[in-house]
């Protein structure tokens, strides 16, 4: 008890670093949770075009100026300068002209194409989808109909054909994203509390002073680091403990399910391995200033690199493949896994797999910082 | 009988072409102030770490209250305190919880550690600073917060290993107090230092050692005996004739006279009451003169008789 009482007033004399960490993970989770439109629902929204009809007296061109009103929302404005002003402010994002005898055109198999000024933003885009769909439809039709009726008749039947989506999904995509972005976020406020404090109570202890007053004193020196290890571990199972019931209090009862309980223990997992990178950090026995400055380093560092504040498509491919050297790039695939996947029996084993790896680092870590510390110890 | 509370026998530890210990051996007996002199890299550091075990050693044993000494000896190590030459204290604890923690490293009992601990601040003068950080503390209050770290659990055999290195005047008398307190109180103390004078201050035997051996050990008088010099009496004289000083190196016991700067140094042989016959001689010979001291040889002249080098090299 007297190594895990010391351990606790050297945890207690930096209780402000993990107030700071905690906060930060409330503050920007809570941020993103508040600006998440991952809610389920999709609204379409119409283009603001001008169609200019040049070809007034036909049936078809008067058909495809329909059409458009139907799908776009369509401006009242003339006058070229008009028009360019319209486009340049962004009023309308496109401009369509029919052409002089477009319907007749049609008819006669020449497939005239409708002239377009556009803006070239992703409305424009839309508009000329909308816009190439009638045309092609047209086309195609007129090859085999002659008479202009029939036709307008087979094209407005193929053009309003709409495909049935239906949303299969049983996830409650709202309070998933939700955790998704508190687990992401925890990481890096996670791996900061289990970084700094371990690494400097452990720089304490490490002391070479320190130590050395320890070996020569009656306590089993294999006792002691023992005793030093369970204290370590029981600081991170109550940071682990505290994390979840923060992220009970932000995201309610998902954390009561299969999915909060496999957040658990992905975090869990994780924080054993930064356990694990702590213990072997401490062996190099660093002043308490570098001690923060590496902290800062590998956490925001990893952080950026593995999508905790980013997510991850947005990076590059290079930044991607340099990720998967940190653990933290794991933990987060081990976070999207379980917030996306529609079965997560069928996603079972690359679950496991990813938490094998983070086991893997926790063993590299460990072997790494046995190592160090034994070269120190001859040096010493 | 008196006990034997350490016992070295033909020590050597080396360290590939290096014989930092080369065959020592001494005994320590219970309730004495044993005091270790060498100049740096003499090996005293070497032979201490040998002792505690803190070293592995090449050749010889070592047995400390009747027993060899390991590593994994815990019941002799229950009883063996040790203060280092640095501070090794822990700057997120406070003075108490410091002694605290290193007492609770030997006595589990809570009760019965808060007594120890109480005794350990009463005993090296920080009871003012309970609550204090390391870092609030001075130079000499840091020393002897180090030093109620290392006896807190009441030892039987205490190694201070230069323990007044930079403390000011105050706090080195009173760490020497303690130290006499602590041998008083039955504890028996191995002390290495620089410092001749703490040594002829608070020793009851001195051991010398130089490049690994014992090259003297016995009391402090004894040591002095083997330095050919004695007394050495000093006098600030303005003017002085080759015939006086030709008459004061015909007194009793002077061996030598110099006269250089206004200052004339007499060396002698033996001889008790040297300074009132050379004021005597003065008187009668109508030569004035400023100022008269006398100095003993020390610890250094010693070392400086038998190695040809001084102490501090």
């Amino acid at each position: 008890m007297t190594v895990f009482s010391a351990f606790l007033k050297v945890i207690k004399k930096n209780i402000v670093m993990i107030i700071i960490y905690t906060g930060i993970v409330i503050i920007f989770a809570g941020l993103n949770m508040q600006t998440d439109n991952t809610n389920g629902k999709f609204v379409s929204e119409k283009p603001s075009v001008l169609v200019i009809n040049n070809d007034k007296g036909s049936e078809i061109s008067n058909n495809f100026e329909k059409y458009l009103e139907d799908n776009c929302e369509i401006a009242e404005i003339s006058g070229d300068e008009a028009i360019s002003d319209a486009l340049f402010y962004r009023e309308i994002c496109c401009v369509i002209t029919i052409p002089k005898n477009f319907g007749r055109d049609t008819l006669n198999g020449k497939s005239p194409a409708p002239e377009i000024r556009s803006t070239g933003e992703g409305d424009a885009a839309f508009t000329k989808i909308l816009m190439s769909r009638y045309i092609r439809v047209l086309n195609v039709y007129a090859d085999d109909i002659s008479d202009e009726k029939e036709l307008i008749k087979s094209v407005n039947e193929a053009v309003s054909e709409k495909a049935e989506v239906e949303m299969t999904t049983k996830l409650n995509i709202s309070s998933l994203a939700k955790a998704s972005t508190y687990f992401n976020f925890a990481a890096y406020s996670l791996m900061s509390c289990i970084l700094f404090i371990i690494c400097l109570v452990l720089s304490s202890f490490n002391n070479l002073m320190i130590r050395k007053r320890t070996i020569v004193s009656s306590k089993n020196y294999k006792k002691y680091n023992f005793d030093l290890f369970m204290s370590s571990l029981t600081y991170v199972l109550a940071v682990c403990f505290f994390f979840a019931v923060l992220g009970y209090i932000m995201i309610g009862d998902t954390l009561l399910t299969v999915r909060g309980a496999m957040y658990i223990l992905n975090m869990f997992i994780f924080s054993v391995t930064t356990l694990a990178l702590a213990y072997f950090l401490s062996t190099f026995l660093l002043p308490k200033n570098a001690i923060t400055g590496l902290v800062n380093v590998i956490t925001l560092g990893s952080s950026f690199l593995c999508g905790v504040f980013v997510p991850i498509d947005f990076l590059g491919e290079g930044i991607k493949a340099i990720a998967h050297i940190f653990p933290t790039y794991w933990y987060i695939q081990n976070s999207e896994i379980i917030t996306t996947a529609e079965n997560l029996g069928a996603e079972l084993p690359s679950l496991v797999s990813n938490s094998l790896i983070l086991i893997g680092f926790t063993i590299l870590f460990v072997i790494c910082g046995i190592f160090v510390s034994g070269k120190k110890r001859k040096i010493a | 009988m008196i006990k034997k509370i350490i016992e070295v026998n033909g020590l050597v530890k080396e360290y590939k072409q290096l014989r930092a210990v080369d065959g020592l051996s001494f005994d320590v007996y219970e309730k004495e102030i044993i005091g270790l002199l060498g100049p740096n890299g003499s090996g005293k550091s070497t032979t201490i770490n040998s002792i505690l075990s803190l070293l592995k050693y090449s050749e010889g044993s070592i047995k400390i209250f009747g027993k060899e000494m390991k590593p994994d000896a815990y019941d002799i190590k229950r009883e063996i305190g040790v203060i280092f030459q640095e501070v090794a204290v822990f700057e997120e604890l406070t003075v108490y919880d410091n002694i605290d923690y290193f007492c609770g490293l030997y006595i589990k009992d809570k009760k019965q550690r808060k007594h120890y601990v109480e005794d350990a601040i009463n005993l090296v003068g920080i009871g003012d600073y309970k609550k204090f950080y390391p870092k609030q503390l001075s130079g000499g209050l840091l020393r002897r917060l180090n030093i109620a770290c290392g006896i807190a659990h009441k030892p039987k055999l205490i190694f201070f290993d230069e323990p007044t290195v930079a403390v000011d005047p105050q706090s080195r008398n009173n760490i020497l107090e303690g130290i006499k307190k602590l041998r008083d109180d039955g504890a028996t103390i191995l002390y290495t230092t620089h410092y001749m004078e703490e040594v002829e201050q608070i020793c009851d035997r001195i051991i010398i050692i130089d490049k690994g051996k014992i090259i003297a050990s016995g009391t402090s008088d004894s040591l002095k005996k083997l330095a050919k010099v004695g007394e050495k009496i000093t006098v600030e004289i303005y003017k002085l004739n080759d015939s006086i000083i030709e008459e004061i190196k015909g007194l009793k016991h002077v061996i030598n006279v110099t006269y250089d700067s206004n200052l004339m140094v007499v060396s002698y042989d033996g001889g008790k009451n040297n300074i009132a016959d050379m004021i005597d001689f003065l008187r009668n010979n109508e030569i004035s003169y400023n100022k008269i001291y006398s100095e003993r040889p020390t610890l250094n002249d010693v070392f400086l008789e038998i190695t040809g080098k001084e102490l501090r090299d």
